[in-house]
């Protein structure tokens, strides 16, 4: 077990350095300075030399790179020129939002994908087997911004059940807030949940395969007791590095669903600071992302360990 | 996998397609990808309006005797934006998968010869695209970089290198103690000719039947960036520009927005039946992608 922690450590370093230093790297492959960028083309060249001096960008790349780095490992991800807010201020705002839209997708997921895949596996290529199996490859092939076109269309203007736009906090009320959450969440939901479903029968029907559930079929267990008490545990391996992956996909997602939805969360932040170039934005966002991305999935191997003890030693 | 059983896998192969034949589903994507290669190829000898002047009066509703995929807000022809559209998407993913295939394919193939430090530093290369949420990493290569095609092509294939490098790696990793192998060091044989004349083959065959499952990734990524705005720059037709273009008429003129959502769902569903297909009849081995 440490040996295995030690292991994903050694890599956990200079990934994160990597990461860091590909964040960095993006001022380089924009052209002109920031004051050039942020005072417009009519600005004076003494008033651009004096904010790129101000801000420090005419110092040379590593130096910038070492200071940049060194306050983010602080928490303070610098004030971006173009938006005068502070990164690390903005990321803290947003991060709640998205951090319940994925946590929720993640829940509801899983609450779908589990009875779903069980059910499927149990009853190989039986109707319910097929009806699944189909209609997972069927929604994993919508992209998340088709399936949001057509909820939008289907359940917000046709039914006008909820609102197609718009974003309410809790504060304002639990109806209200749950009306602004179902769209964004049932479009991620139906990214995620036939993901996990197809994942999940497939480690099933091979675990379904193994001696063991011979012998306890032998020894008379019922179906469903075999099911959930002896081969879904040992199936869990894929679903459980599925999940580390699946945050990349969150946050990618909730770039497209919260700009369709104008929900105000992290994928918000980041549409808004691409389309006004604000870099320095994108620079914090890419490096936390990334280290929240890695501890993720260190904690999904720690976490495979325990389920699967096979796994301590070998890999 | 010993040789020999590597070299029954394809005879056995041809013996499972004879008594089964193609699933339907796959059967469909063969059709319907077929369909949009050949359009792609030849839509400019196609007789369709043109997609840069207008075809008839705005938001026109499909009519099968005027324009039978109607017309977008400013009166240009659905289905000739559809048509063209299907090229950029293909040449995009195609280009940026067959990019990501070979560059992330030798990768796996030089980490499993050379072993060691350049077996971990293509590991710490790989987690750190990983690590990086695509769509986040795209979005910040179009920020700095201006998003022309070029630079689409080159980002889109980076995200694909680590699946590919893991799965070279994963079906070359037991050959490299297997007896031919080590046969031709014995005989002395150069690294480049073990690499390329023993290795290459047998890992080849997984790999490509996996890149058939990364193309239609591929599209849906180059969609969502081309929804977004940031993709394939307009009057370029794009699938997803077109999907963007059309979603605040949603109430009114529904069919623009629905037709491209339509094609790139069954293009993206007709790739998923085939690569699934390929992926069985090839046992590729999933290595955490």
């Amino acid at each position: 077990m440490r040996s295995l922690v030690l292991r994903r450590l050694t890599q956990f370093i200079p990934v994160l350095i990597l990461v860091s230093l590909v964040a960095a790297g993006l001022t380089e492959l924009i052209p002109g300075s920031p004051g050039q960028r942020v005072l417009g083309e009519f600005a004076t060249a003494e008033r651009i030399a004096d904010f790129d001096a101000k801000i420090g960008a005419d110092l040379p790349f590593f130096e910038r790179y070492a200071s940049w780095l060194g306050n983010a490992l602080r928490g303070d991800l610098g004030v971006s020129p173009i938006s005068r807010i502070g990164v690390s201020q903005a990321i803290l705002n947003t991060m709640p939002v998205t951090l319940e839209l994925a946590g929720l997708t993640m829940l509801i997921s899983l609450m779908i994908a589990v009875p779903l895949a069980v059910l499927s596996a149990g009853n190989e290529q039986s109707a319910a087997d097929r009806i699944i199996t189909g209609g997972s490859a069927a929604i994993l092939a919508m992209p998340s911004f088709v399936v949001a076109v057509s909820v939008t269309h289907v359940i917000a203007v046709q039914l006008g059940w909820v609102p197609s736009f718009g974003w309410n906090r809790w504060s304002a009320g639990v109806g209200a807030h749950l009306k602004t959450l179902a769209l964004p969440l049932l479009v991620l939901v139906s990214v995620v949940a036939p993901i996990f479903t197809r994942v999940l029968r497939a480690d099933l029907v091979a675990t379904l395969r193994q001696d063991f559930v011979l012998s306890a079929r032998a020894r008379g267990f019922s179906d469903a007791r075999i099911l959930f008490l002896h081969v879904l545990r040992p199936s869990l391996t894929s679903l459980l590095t599925l999940t580390g992956l699946v945050f990349g996909y969150l946050v990618g997602g909730s770039i497209v669903v919260e700009t369709f939805f104008g929900v105000p969360g992290l994928g918000q932040l980041v549409a808004r600071s691409i389309n006004s170039k604000d870099i320095l934005v994108v620079q914090g966002i890419v490096l936390y992302v990334a280290f929240a991305y890695l501890l993720l999935n260190l904690l999904v191997d720690i976490l495979q360990a325990l389920v699967d003890p096979r796994l301590r030693e070998a890999r | 996998m010993s040789a020999t059983t590597a070299a029954a896998v394809p005879r056995q192969a041809k013996r499972r397609n004879r008594s089964h034949r193609l699933p339907l589903g796959a059967l469909f994507g063969v059709a319907w990808f077929g369909l949009m290669v050949v359009v792609a190829l030849t839509v400019q000898w196609l007789p369709i309006h043109d997609i840069a002047t207008p075809a008839g009066p705005s938001n026109l509703s499909p009519q099968w005797a005027r324009e039978v995929l109607g017309t977008d807000e400013v009166g240009r022809s659905v289905l000739s934006r559809i048509l063209y559209g299907a090229r950029t998407s293909l040449a995009i993913g195609l280009a940026a998968t067959l990019l990501g295939m070979v560059v992330g394919g030798l990768m796996g193939l030089f980490s499993v010869y050379f072993k060691g430090t350049v077996s971990w530093l293509v590991d710490i290369l790989a987690t750190t695209v990983l690590a990086i949420p695509s769509l986040l990493f795209l979005l910040a290569i179009v920020l700095a970089l201006e998003p022309s095609i070029p630079v689409l092509i080159w980002s889109l294939s980076v995200i694909t290198i680590p699946p590919f490098m893991r799965l070279a790696r994963a079906n070359a990793l037991s050959q490299m103690s297997s007896e031919y192998v080590e046969a031709a060091q014995v005989m002395g044989a150069s690294a480049g000719r073990i690499i390329f004349k023993e290795l290459l083959p047998n890992a080849a065959l997984p790999v490509i039947s996996y890149a058939v499952l990364v193309l239609p990734s591929l599209i849906v990524v180059e969609g969502s960036l081309s929804f977004l705005g940031f993709g394939v720059q307009p009057p370029t037709p794009s699938w997803g520009g077109m999907i963007a273009l059309a979603r605040p008429k949603l109430t009114t003129a529904p069919w623009g927005a629905f037709i491209p959502c339509a094609v790139l769902f069954l293009t993206v569903y007709s790739l998923n039946q085939i690569g699934d297909h390929l992926r069985v009849r090839f046992d590729v081995r999933d290595s955490n992608l």
